[in-house]
């Protein structure tokens, strides 16, 4: 399990490459570890995308990332945030996210933009 | 002394414990001639402020100190005394210090002072790094530091999870040496009791080091008649339920680390934007009589006493003569010290109660209690604290407490909460979690668990508890007793013999002996008992943590035994649930960088 000593790694290819031999050595005894790595695998991937989409300006102010290395959930929220729901969406079919987490995410993140009319609607 | 507790009513001379602690750190300090530079180990600042105080360290030439970091020493000093954890990060940060100041041109003498006990792994990286030639070795013994009247501590940060997850047993040694020490100052204790395999490990060391060091100074009377170790984990149910008494909240809701508790200024009723540090320990006369008590009891007592004090204060008026003024006068001190810790206690209070009132608490106590009363599940409320992402470790309280009342958690739920805290907290959460599942406090649930016999058997749920007046431990925890303590007070009266089936079903092995004094320890004990009867002092150690309201609730058995027998607690660090499942957190170094991979 040491193997995941690999988050050292400063860039994210080596931090994907890492969990690639991460997910080989849970695949044959520990299912959830690899589902989960599986799981992670595709979600940096998809914060890569996003990343490169929505913060054109390259790091936020902060010097932080706005999407990678976020969980699922945060993920969620911030495209809510950003009014993108339908990507919003389809991050939730694609990592089963169930309903009533998705519904607090969506409440949260309209109350955060004061969108109240959206969220008298739903 | 400051901020430390004074330590002059304790049962047993306490003061002369902290008298050693402080004669160890002067020779460390003597040990260089002239003026020097002290660095300490952030993590040992606090227990050390607890012996020692800064007027001390000036006296033995302490010219300037400071925090053991990535920050560079500048002093003019020639000599640099390093006063650290026997850690490998600590070795580092050392030895890049030392590499600068050498760069600057500075020639300088250094002594690394280990606490308490040097390692080979850390002279190990001393070497690599280069500075092992250049360095004066040494250790510094302190071990336990009296936090009260009533409370040792080693405060070893890790050592749950040393003990616990990681199977090591460095801080068993530290327990069994300061209980060596503690015979050496107040005699050998002649009855031990224990339960669970650390406090087993324990009992074997003390019995080979005596036998070892037999003989050496002269004997001593025994001033403790009963030593009990026990187990953190033979009772993980308590920590990870919510303390109710009042000491136990300020420490739930602020944080109390070395006895002291950061306050925001406007608790205190000052300006500023610094957090103030208050000590809290039985110095306060106020807090000495509330610590203990339930919560809900707290409002009414405060607001009696406020009515009394300005009742005193009124006295003035009516004081005629010159006698009565100065006899107010002599008051007026006293008095204006209550006054003083009223108003501190009364704005915490507040603050708790404020808190204590709103949903999220009085939701998660409906769980404890739900849980603890079952067999229950509170999956609703578990989900509902994920969605609104609670900090992760009040989540964990409470699916621990699931997993270990109700023997596991149904396998598809326990898959379906993994799934949750990842994609909700972080992937790297991953490892937390597993830790948690070798420590057993989150599984998947199989056979019937040891949790509803031991409740039935030790009458763990008190159904009628009563607050304001309590008969019962279970007061601390609003109905519920805390297993731990339960098990101290059957140790002392009847005896463990009398609740075997519930000991089998808990984790570790159970001993229960009397050791024979040495004869001259003997003779010493006789001699004293003929012309002063003693009361009976029980040592409790804790090995792996204790939490505020299980001291509470020690001391309230104190009270109760018509008075005839006194406790001491010793532990290897004070806790609550938050600083338990955090000890355990799998730290995952995070070095990603800004950027992403190009396409």
């Amino acid at each position: 399990i040491c193997v995941l000593e690999g988050y050292a790694k400063t860039s994210l290819k080596g931090r994907l490459e890492s969990l690639k031999i991460a997910h080989d050595f849970f695949a044959p005894k520990a299912p959830f570890q690899a589902v989960a790595t599986e799981e992670q695998i595709k979600l940096l991937h998809v914060q890569n995308d996003l990343e490169r989409e929505y913060n054109v300006k390259g790091p936020t102010s902060e010097g932080t990332h706005l999407f990678i290395d976020t969980s699922v959930s945060d993920t969620i929220y911030n495209l809510l945030v950003l009014g993108q729901h339908r990507k919003a969406a389809k991050l939730k079919v694609d990592f089963k996210v169930p309903d009533k987490r998705y519904w607090w995410l969506k409440v949260r993140a309209l109350t955060h933009t004061h969108d109240w009319e959206a969220l008298e609607k739903f | 002394m400051s901020g430390a507790a004074s330590l002059t009513n304790a049962v047993i001379n306490l003061l002369a414990l902290r008298e050693s602690g402080r004669l160890g750190l002067t020779e460390v300090l003597d040990s260089m001639k002239g003026p020097k530079a002290l660095v300490l180990d952030p993590r040992l600042s606090g227990p050390l402020g607890l012996i020692a105080e800064v007027a001390l360290l000036r006296e033995h030439g302490v010219d300037k100190i400071f925090h053991l970091g990535p920050q560079k020493v500048e002093t003019e000093c020639k000599n640099v005394i390093y006063l650290v954890r026997p850690r490998t990060e600590n070795m580092e940060l050392v030895a890049e210090q030392i590499h600068e100041m050498e760069k600057a041109g500075m020639s300088k003498d250094y002594s690394v002072f280990f606490v308490p006990r040097r390692t080979m792994i850390c002279e190990r990286v001393l070497e690599e790094k280069g500075v092992y030639g250049d360095v004066t070795l040494g250790e510094f013994d302190l071990d336990l530091i009296p936090f009260d009247e009533d409370v040792l501590s080693l405060e070893l940060d890790t050592s749950f999870r040393e003990c616990f997850l990681d199977g090591d047993r460095t801080a068993l040694y530290y327990v069994a040496r300061s209980i060596i020490k503690l015979q050496a100052l107040y005699g050998e204790i002649p009855n031990i009791k224990g339960k669970g395999s650390c406090s087993k490990a324990v009992r074997d060391m003390i019995l080979r080091m005596q036998a070892e060091r037999s003989n050496d100074g002269p004997p001593v009377a025994s001033e403790i008649d009963t030593l009990i170790l026990l187990d953190r984990d033979v009772d993980l149910f308590t920590p990870l339920c919510t303390q109710l008494t009042y000491e136990g909240l300020v420490d739930e809701l602020f944080g109390i680390s070395n006895s002291y508790v950061d306050l925001e200024p406007e608790v205190l009723g000052q300006s500023g934007v610094k957090k103030v540090k208050t000590p809290l320990n039985s110095n306060d006369k106020l807090y000495s009589e509330i610590r203990d008590l339930n919560f809900s009891v707290l409002g009414p007592l405060l607001n009696k006493k406020a009515t009394y004090i300005s009742e005193n204060y009124k006295e003035r008026h009516q004081a005629q003569t010159v006698s009565q003024i100065r006899d107010f006068m002599k008051k007026l001190n006293t008095l204006q010290q209550e006054h003083n810790s009223l108003r501190i206690h009364t704005n915490i209070a507040e603050k708790i109660s404020a808190f204590t009132r709103s949903m999220p608490f009085s939701t998660r106590i409906e769980a404890e209690q739900a849980l603890l009363v079952g067999p229950d599940t509170v999956n609703d409320t578990i989900e509902e604290a994920i969605n609104k992402q609670e900090p992760l470790t009040r989540v964990l309280r409470m699916i621990c407490l699931q997993s270990l009342t109700n023997n596991g958690i149904k396998s598809k739920y326990f898959d379906f909460l993994r799934r949750e805290i990842l994609q909700t907290y972080g992937y790297e959460k991953l490892f937390t979690l597993e830790n948690l599942q070798r420590l057993g406090m989150f599984k998947r649930q199989d056979s019937k668990g040891p949790w509803a016999a031991l409740r039935k058997n030790l009458h763990l749920i008190v159904e009628d508890c009563n607050e304001q007046n309590p008969k019962d431990i279970s007061y601390a925890y609003s109905g519920y007793a805390p297993l731990s303590v339960r098990l101290i007070q059957y140790a002392i009266k009847p005896g463990w013999r009398s609740i075997e089936d519930s000991l089998r079903i808990l984790p570790g092995p159970t001993f229960e002996e009397t050791q024979e004094l040495s004869p001259g320890a003997r003779d010493a004990s006789a001699s004293q008992s003929s012309h002063q009867r003693r009361r009976n002092v029980t040592l409790v150690y804790f090995i792996g943590g204790v939490t505020y309201a299980e001291i509470s609730a020690i001391r309230f058995l104190a009270q109760q035994e018509e008075g005839n027998r006194d406790y001491i607690i010793a532990t290897t660090k004070l806790i609550n649930g938050d600083t338990l499942l955090e000890s355990v957190f799998e730290e995952v170094d995070n070095n990603l960088l800004i950027g992403h991979i190009p396409s």
